[in-house]
């Protein structure tokens, strides 16, 4: 009984060691030899529990290393029926869902965060995960959606004194067809490339399509029908199909950059407050 | 009497955390070799190649080296260094178990890389096999014989083809097929191509073989004649349209006759590579199911 208490604390002390190895490589910022050593781990250790652990943190250097998809695979990997400790269950989910985000799989983090609240309901008001919603929201241009849970986050850090609710200026987004619609449907005015956004591009298109029409047209009335056909009419019809693709494209990057600029300057918000902490 | 009994379970313990401590720092090379073979299986090559690059390889016996040898080849096989490969698997002596598939792995990442006359050494080596293996020899170096459009030496290797294994026949039968293929491919001249663009712009890329691209390319010059010979009427021989569309028909016409010209050697480069393409991916195939 004597040497079984006195074995325990150093088996226990042992059992932590386990660790120890990977760790000291991870601290001195070999994370791809870490990642190796936290695998030899969870191939040596029949404890659920260290399996599920060395996977985590070999999951955290391969974050390190901006592998977030094989992070993310390492994760959703994890047999998590014989995990007893539910922190960390939760950990593994939610580092599975940050990794998923951060390697751009917006719809699979999103689902993911769906199935973490599902399980842990109470973790649905967690600061992290609220800020993983928000992002989330703000990848998909689920604005509105994502202004209330943006409430909820800055109620959690108590920070309610926000100069101003950065959804209150949500960007208005254009609408890729239309614009090519109105190209096609209104030539000679540029309308679809103003619509997207671009006014120079607008004029030259304006510029170029009735230099085209008008040499064509001239062409003709000289009786030089060829010249009128192959150079005026062909170059219209160039620069005509050409512009209305070009304002689909054009309003489709307009789009995109003002959703970045959006969502990037939310996300800067959020750290900021995360960073000062709960007042 | 009590102080002894517990000096000695202090002993004890630490005896059993030190063995700890250095089952954990000194691993067997048998667990290493389990530990590589389950990221193998996991499909994480880079990783088994860092834990392989850990065993220090001056402790190790000539078998073991072997094995060491063999996986990393067989790693760096399956992230596509094909050099690297070979230079492991080609390092695996004649005793090992896996001597015969590090062989003809290695053979094939040569072959992969287009270093005919190394791969055929390494097979002409490889003798006393069983009848499989020998036929894959015959078999890999059909391949490399077909590859390098060598016909009479192909004809003489798939003379021993058996067409019983059924790992092999059907990329057996197939290599005679291609043989087919590869001599059927119609010897165009680039001459005749060339004179073809120039009497009917683009006639020559399709006689190459190229329709849509001779199409292509004829209708650009045709509008350009067009308009060549309406600015000549309208405006005379002398006006700057006239010289402007001339130009650009020059440029146009020489620049077709010119691309007719390699239209044929290209094609007929394309042609054999996707057939070569073939001829690489079937010589794998019975690599694969004989050796897995």
């Amino acid at each position: 009984m004597i040497c079984k208490f006195l074995c325990v604390p150093f088996l226990i002390k042992a059992q932590g060691n386990v660790f120890n190895y990977a760790d000291s490589i991870r601290h001195a910022g070999n994370f791809t030899l870490a990642t190796v050593e936290y695998e030899r781990i969870a191939f040596e250790n029949a404890s659920p529990t260290i399996k599920a652990e060395a996977t985590l943190k070999g999951a955290d250097c391969m974050k390190m290393l901006k592998r977030y998809d094989e992070a993310a695979s390492l994760l959703d990997a994890v047999n998590m029926e014989n995990i007893p400790d539910p922190k960390l269950k939760y950990q593994i989910l939610f580092q599975s869902l940050l990794n998923s985000y951060l390697a751009h799989e917006e719809n699979s983090s999103f689902s993911k965060l769906a199935s973490l609240c599902y399980y842990y309901p109470d973790s649905s008001h967690n600061k992290d995960v609220l800020f993983m919603k928000i992002l989330c929201l703000n990848e998909m241009q689920q604005w509105k959606e994502a202004d209330t849970i943006y409430r909820n986050f800055m109620t959690a850090f108590n920070h309610s004194a926000v100069p101003s609710n950065p959804y209150l200026k949500i960007p208005r987004l254009k609408d890729p067809e239309k614009a090519e619609k109105l190209s096609a449907y209104l030539p000679f005015t540029g309308a679809g490339l103003f619509y997207a956004g671009n006014v120079p591009e607008g004029l030259l298109s304006i510029a170029l399509q009735a230099s085209f029409a008008a040499f064509g047209a001239y062409s003709i009335l000289m009786e030089r029908y060829i010249t009128g056909v192959l150079i005026g009419v062909g170059g219209y019809a160039a620069f005509y199909h050409g512009g209305t693709r070009r304002a689909k494209w054009l309003a489709e990057k307009y789009n995109e950059k003002k959703t970045i600029q959006f969502n990037t300057m939310i996300r800067n918000q959020l750290l900021a407050v995360i960073n000062k902490g709960t007042p | 009497m009590a102080s002894i009994k517990k000096i000695l379970l202090c002993i004890f313990a630490l005896f059993i955390f030190a063995d700890l401590h250095a089952q954990q720092l000194m691993r067997s090379f048998q667990e290493d070799m389990s530990f590589v073979q389950y990221l193998q299986d996991k499909g994480q090559y880079q990783n088994a190649i860092i834990a392989l690059n850990e065993i220090p390889v001056s402790t190790l016996n000539p078998s073991q080296q072997d094995s060491l040898n063999y996986l990393k080849g067989w790693s760096f096989y399956n992230i596509k260094s094909l050099d690297s490969s070979s230079f492991y698997l080609l390092k695996v002596d004649t005793p090992f178990t896996l001597y015969a598939k590090s062989r003809f792995f290695g053979a094939y990442n040569f072959i992969y890389l287009q270093y005919y006359d190394e791969a055929a050494k390494i097979l002409n080596n490889l003798a006393g096999m069983n009848p499989i293996n020998e036929e894959t020899k015959y078999f890999e170096q059909a391949g490399i014989a077909l590859l390098k459009k060598n016909y009479p030496v192909f004809d003489t290797l798939s003379s021993n083809f058996s067409y019983n294994f059924y790992a092999l026949s059907a990329q057996e039968k197939r290599f005679l097929n291609y043989k087919k293929q590869l001599q059927g491919i119609k010897k165009r001249s680039p001459v005749v191509a060339g004179l073809m663009s120039a009497i009917i712009p683009g006639t020559g890329k399709i006689y190459a073989g190229k329709t849509y691209q001779g199409i292509a390319s004829m209708l650009p010059i045709v509008a350009l004649a067009l308009l060549t010979n309406e600015s000549y009427h309208k405006r005379g021989p002398h006006s700057a349209e006239f010289y402007g569309f001339g130009a650009l028909l020059t440029v146009f016409y020489v620049g077709n006759i010119w691309g007719s010209v390699f239209a044929v050697k290209i094609n007929r480069e394309d042609h054999e590579k996707s057939i070569n393409q073939k001829i690489l991916f079937d010589l794998q195939i019975p690599l694969r199911t004989i050796f897995n």
